[in-house]
């Protein structure tokens, strides 16, 4: 397969938390029930956003969004005894939308309807498909003045407060609290996403997997971020969005000083040139 | 159809009758001044900071702080150094016809400052009202854990019967139901309320009065009784958030069946936010009837009166509008299944330890009811529901 990379769309923006956002400390991309307790920061000692966390997210969004959640088409990404714990998407059609925008790994990987049948599987390797991931999502610092003097007399934490849950027993109605770390509502998060454009076996990507990642924006602003997501936190909007391209011919100048192709103050304005 | 699995909608709440989601903190009397029919809550940051040179009212404040708060009076040390209360105030709060200002007041869930409706007290609300509609082999998982031999922790007691009924965290059809924290709602539409602690003693209505030489003291006059003071929304009030009601929460996954098969009632609508909205109704339909049966059995006008409000209002709904009620001082049979209980069933709860007293021949027998100027004025906790 001959790929060429004919250049790179840079989104930046700001990520804005609508309700308390918590990214806990072992969270790994794919969110396993709640994780309580501290989230994750940088090493100032600053809650952020790992773009491992954002990316995990996002494909798991499109993977329902583009119909790859089936049990052919899905590969055991962990496993717990026969059973399958984690289950990714993940193939070797090279016109995948998933696959193309959010990579896949080398290795072999059995999927979990041939998992469910035979758990000692063998599986297969996607070699033939594996190109460079064309998204590379950054972590998202957090923007210090987000949080406000008047917010901060208010925390508990410096940057952060701690929620109380409590889980009530349906038959004796005793309250069992629980307490978690969370970044406040009204806190942003300056984020970049590069999308790379690729020209493969003569066929070139355009703004095929730009739209598709705008797409993945916006399937996360309707739904959430992190952890107790279903029970309130991790609403997000993504604000302030700029996207540049960069053709790979630009590298090669001194100047870098390119106009952005698109700017909107939130997704639903953002409008991509048809060319 | 596909729209429908990830577009979030909109939910609407507006707040029927007070209502308290109770954070974990208790404001304490240091902690705010009265002026008329307000408090004025101390903002101590600022406060110290912009008065630090003032060496001697440091000294006096901290004093008092550290000492026995019962002679400490803010206001008064404020005073004497010339100093506005309302200008180092984080927020002020109407007293809405209160008329008794005990030393503390159940403080409202606050994030970095600011009062709002977490999507965890609303979800819990619909999940409580859920297992209100569950199907009667169902609701034997709970009747079940009743029976259970041994040490029990009052906390977990419905662990077993939860797990039958939804499954794992990771599976229950709850896992399809998301429910993002509510708009922020300005102080002005705040207040603080009494409420009081009705308890049916033999079967007449007495009001909770404390604890006296280790007994609790009922009192017939509401007046000699004790009040709690709470912070909560103001009826009229509305907050909006998002809502995302998935397929699956009716229909089920692989591993556990969705609420249509769990619940006891044929509900015919086919889109999952109209479905919930339906059993929602039906839960708290034959709640209202219930507790109107209560009331008027122990001859309390003025909340019968509030619940008829109520049905009222419920019986005028939108297919996806609901009554729900949530939060602080809405009692057990809110939060529990004890609605479907028995005798036999609180005998055995009765055996559990760590709880309150329970009483198998009327349970519960106490209700809280928000007072208004002295007399009893509603219930608290009651919202209304639309999503869009
Ligand atoms: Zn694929």
């Amino acid at each position: 397969m001959d790929v060429i990379l004919k250049g790179k769309y840079i989104i930046k923006c700001k990520i804005k938390a609508v309700t308390g956002l918590h990214i806990g400390e072992g969270n790994n991309s794919i969110e396993i029930g709640g994780i309580d307790n501290a989230v994750v920061k940088d090493a100032e000692g600053k809650p952020y956003i790992p773009g491992s966390s954002l990316k995990g997210k996002m494909r798991s969004l499109m993977e329902f969004a583009e119909g790859k959640v089936k049990d052919d088409l899905m590969v055991v990404a962990v496993k717990k005894g026969d059973k399958p714990e984690i289950c990714i998407h993940m193939c070797d059609d090279k016109e995948c939308p998933v696959c193309g925008l959010f990579g896949r790994n080398h290795g072999k990987h059995v999927t979990k309807k041939e998992f469910l049948k035979d758990p000692k599987a063998e599986g297969r390797d996607f070699s033939d498909a594996v190109i460079p991931t064309r998204l590379i999502v950054r972590d998202a610092k957090l923007i210090e003045s987000s949080i406000t003097d008047e917010m901060k007399e208010n925390l508990d934490l410096e940057w952060t407060e701690v929620k109380f849950e409590n889980n009530i027993d349906r038959i004796t109605s005793k309250a069992n609290p629980r307490q978690s770390e969370r970044v406040p509502a009204g806190a942003e998060f300056s984020a970049e996403f590069v999308v790379n454009r690729y020209e493969v076996d003569g066929s070139d990507d355009g703004q095929l997997y730009l739209s598709k990642f705008i797409k993945a924006m916006k399937l996360l602003e309707d739904d959430y971020l992190g952890g107790q997501g279903s029970r309130g936190n991790g609403k997000v909007k993504f604000v302030d969005i700029e996207i540049v391209y960069k053709d790979s011919s630009d590298y090669e100048k001194d100047s870098n000083d390119l106009k952005p192709i698109a700017t909107a103050p939130s997704l639903d304005q953002l409008k991509l040139a048809t060319k | 159809m596909a729209t429908e699995c990830f577009e979030s909608r909109v939910y609407e709440i507006e707040v029927l009758t007070p209502t308290v989601i109770g954070g974990q903190d208790k404001i304490q009397s240091f902690e705010f001044v009265r002026d008329g029919d307000y408090l004025y809550f101390i903002n101590f940051d600022r406060l110290l900071e912009e008065n630090l040179f003032k060496e001697s009212f440091v000294d006096e404040l901290t004093r008092g702080l550290s000492g026995n708060l019962k002679d400490f009076n803010i206001r008064n040390v404020m005073t004497k150094y010339n100093i506005d209360f309302r200008r180092f105030s984080k927020y002020k709060l109407k007293l809405e016809g209160v008329q008794k200002l005990p030393r503390e007041i159940v403080a409202f869930v606050k994030s970095a400052g600011r009062f709002y409706i977490p999507g965890s007290s609303f979800k819990g609300a619909i999940r409580s009202f859920v297992t209100k509609a569950l199907r009667k082999d169902l609701i034997k998982h709970y009747e079940d854990c009743l029976n259970q031999k041994g040490k029990v922790d009052p906390q977990h007691l419905s662990s077993d019967a939860d797990k039958k009924v939804f499954s794992s965290p990771n599976e229950s059809p709850f896992k399809y139901l998301q429910i993002s924290d509510s708009s922020f709602v300005n102080p002005d539409d705040a207040a603080v309320f009494e409420i009081k602690v009705m308890n049916i003693c033999d079967g007449q209505v007495k009001w909770f009065a404390g604890v006296k030489e280790g007994k609790t003291n009922n009192v017939d006059n509401p007046e000699q009784s004790s009040s709690i003071l709470a912070e909560g929304i103001k009826p009229g009030v509305k907050v909006f958030g998002s809502m995302k009601v998935e397929k699956d929460f009716v229909d089920g996954n692989e591993v556990v069946s969705g609420l249509k098969e769990k619940i006891g009632m044929n509900v015919s609508v086919v889109s999952p936010s109209e479905f919930l909205a339906e059993v929602m109704r039906a839960v708290a339909k034959d709640y209202i009837q219930r507790e109107i049966n209560f009331y008027s059995k122990y001859n309390q006008a003025q909340i019968v009166s509030e619940y008829h409000k109520l049905l009222n209002i419920l019986n005028s709904l939108e297919p996806n509008q609901f009554l729900i009620q949530i939060g602080f001082s809405t009692g057990y049979l809110s939060k529990t299944v004890g609605i479907f209980f028995t005798k036999s069933h609180f005998e055995k709860l009765e055996k559990v330890g760590g709880l309150s007293r329970i009483y198998p021949e009327l349970f519960p027998k106490t209700r809280r009811i928000i007072f208004k100027n002295g007399q009893v004025y509603t219930v608290p906790g009651w919202i209304k529901v639309t999503i869009r």
